[in-house]
């Protein structure tokens, strides 16, 4: 690295700063939020008559219940996502059938109408199947809603996977469910890290659907109960406040914990070099 | 151990014919090469017996077994990919090891399988690498290797060294000679290198867009190609192709003296190589260039109205070779020239 002027590096961290301080200004609000009794105000947040109460109130009651029932789903519409979304990415990777195309096209279509169009017709398809309230419709909600992204990343992972793998391990005298768990899964284990976080966090946010398809206060999860903290009886700010932090831990949780998976890829090696 | 048997075999892209009615015999245990310019279809075709593109038409047949409809896992051929494919993910021991897992064999077995073929091809202290960690020469050996440790009836190879710098080359050439022989198994082996086509093959069949141009042991085809192009393609420096005259007993070339029996009539080639050529001081060319290569002189010489003819001088002792010169040909092909 070349050596940096003192004036130069001394712009560069400043910017650095401000850009950081801009990022974690609203942060600090919550944070200042989830602290005070009452309502944080002034320009530095800063807490006001601390107190542990909003954090401690958390352990009992419906926020905790949410908290549970939001893993939950997010895990299940996440596993189940990717499970179909992978197998269908494979298909649309390497087997040339009629519709392929079509196929592909009307994933990228279903992208361009906001999720709230999709609302009603949830509604009168769950309560059809006798799934509103339960938290198996809200899953499979979520898996489908998740697919047309994560089938499009997936496919373009398998198309960056060299066939000759696949064809090697057919050589080998492995079957295609052989083929598919012992050699692609493996290659593919950042891809379906990255996708699979993508799935549990659009479950994990979701809010319209969930608010709509849910009116059973025992089946909520987290985003809704957060709302109605803030809801129709007058603004709990502070509940409301340590909700969302708790509701942001197992994402970063999840970053953390899958960080290296971002990183690399796994196919180094498979071809000549 | 098998035979290989293809008769009339085709294979489409859509609507492009990428081969186009093959038939070709490999006998049990031979050696053979697939060579041709790049595009003729020579991965193709060595897919097309793995299994790995379906035929439109023909059949291939291993020893008596029919196998174009059967899946590339049925029909126990072991194919060396050009890439090597290699399972980035597995260790070289699971890589060598994987077609017995997927059978379903003892750990036991397994290992001793895989630990006799590591020690034959020299991997045995690399097993527990991963394919990343190996050089070029050592992902080319484990690929090598995982075919061995199925011992199919069939090796295919796709252009196995040409992945390989040119000094390893010459090794692994020698190593694929002894393994055949050792494994006494069939070879088809694909490559566009007519030295390694002639080193290594007891078949050797020229493949010309989509057809087999011309198959047999490798000196036929080098003594008696059956046209200009396999004439052209075997052999370094390429067969000189003299245009000539038939009158429907002998061919003549415009200044020689010589005559060389045929039955065609009309414009004919007449092929000489330019290792069986010798040249005299003369007039019917001029020596326009002389390539020193060690062993041997090549020297070009040419004729208004005639392509430039390469002369290989093997003798280090002949003289300056320079201006007019005379041709004497120890042998000659005439061919249909079209
Ligand atoms: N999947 C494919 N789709 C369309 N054309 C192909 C495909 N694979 C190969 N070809 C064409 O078939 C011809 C023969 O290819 P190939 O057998 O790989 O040639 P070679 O190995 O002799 O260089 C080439 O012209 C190539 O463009
Ligand atoms: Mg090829």
């Amino acid at each position: 690295m070349k050596p940096v002027s003192l004036p130069m590096a001394l712009a560069v961290h400043g910017a650095l700063l401000i850009a950081a301080v801009v990022a974690l200004y609203p942060v600090a609000w919550v944070l200042a939020m989830a602290v005070s009794v009452g309502p944080v105000t002034g320009v530095v947040p800063w807490p006001t008559e601390p107190t542990w109460t909003h954090l401690a109130g958390l352990a009992r009651g419906d926020v905790a219940a949410a908290l549970v029932t939001s893993i939950v789903v997010a895990t299940s519409a996440a596993l189940a996502g990717l499970a179909f979304s992978v197998t269908a990415a494979w298909a649309l990777a390497r087997f040339d059938f009629p519709g392929r195309d079509l196929t592909l096209a009307g994933f990228v279509a279903t992208q361009t109408f906001p999720g709230v169009v999709m609302a009603v017709p949830l509604y009168l398809m769950l309560d059809a199947l006798g799934l509103l309230d339960r938290l198996l419709g809200l899953v499979l909600v979520y898996a489908a809603t998740s697919i047309p992204f994560s089938v499009w990343t997936l496919k373009g992972w398998f198309d960056g996977l060299p066939k000759d793998l696949e064809e090697a391990a057919m050589l080998d005298g492995a079957g295609r469910f052989r083929t598919f768990f012992s050699v692609l899964l493996p290659l593919l284990r950042p891809a379906l890290a990255v996708t699979g976080v993508f799935c549990f966090l659009n479950a994990w946010n979701e809010y319209v659907l969930a608010a709509t398809l849910l009116s059973d206060p025992r089946a909520f999860t987290l985003p809704v109960v957060l709302q109605r903290s803030v809801g129709d009886y007058g603004a709990d700010w502070g509940a409301f406040a340590a909700g969302s932090i708790v509701a942001s831990l197992p994402v970063i949780v999840l970053f953390f914990a899958l960080q290296k998976h971002f990183i690399g890829g796994l196919t180094a090696g498979a071809v000549k070099g | 151990m098998a035979s290989l048997s293809i008769r009339g075999l085709a294979v489409r892209y859509g609507a492009t014919s990428v081969l186009d009615g093959v038939d070709l015999e490999v006998a049990d245990g031979a050696y053979a090469i697939l060579i041709g310019p790049s595009g003729c279809g020579k991965s193709t075709l060595l897919r097309a017996i793995a299994g790995l593109e379906r035929p439109a038409a023909g059949t291939i047949h291993l020893g008596d077994r029919r196998v174009d409809a059967l899946s590339p896992q049925a029909r126990d051929v072991a194919m060396v990919f050009q890439s090597y494919a290699l399972y980035p993910h597995m260790s070289v021991r699971r890589n060598l090891g994987f077609a017995l897992e997927v059978r379903g064999l003892p750990r036991a077995e397994i290992d001793a399988a895989v630990e006799a073929v590591a020690d034959q091809l020299g991997l045995r202290t690399l097993l527990d690498r991963l394919p990343a960690a190996l050089s070029g020469g050592q992902r080319q050996r484990v690929a090598m290797g995982r075919a061995i440790v199925r011992r199919p009836a069939v090796f295919l190879f796709d252009e196995p060294l040409s992945n390989l710098d040119p000094a390893l080359r010459a090794d692994v050439r020698i190593e694929l000679k002894k393994l055949h022989r050792r494994l006494g198994a069939t070879f088809v082996h694909v490559t566009h290198d007519p030295v390694e086509a002639l080193a290594l093959s007891d078949q050797l069949v020229v493949l010309e867009g989509g057809r087999v141009a011309q198959s047999g042991p490798p000196r036929e085809l080098y003594d008696a190609p059956t046209s200009a192009f396999v004439a052209r393609f075997i052999g370094t420096p390429p067969m000189n192709l003299l245009p000539g005259l038939g009158d429907g007993h002998v061919a003549r070339v415009d200044g020689w003296n010589r005559s060389f029996p045929t039955p065609l009539v009309g414009p004919v080639w007449v092929g000489v190589r330019p290792a069986e050529c010798t040249l005299t001081p003369g007039s019917w060319g001029q020596v326009d260039a002389v390539e020193w290569m060690g062993a041997e002189r090549v020297v070009t010489v040419v004729r208004p109205g005639f392509p430039p003819v390469a002369v290989q001088l093997r003798d280090r002792d002949v003289g300056i070779v320079e201006g007019g010169v005379d041709l004497s040909v120890e042998r000659a092909v005439v061919l249909a020239r079209l």
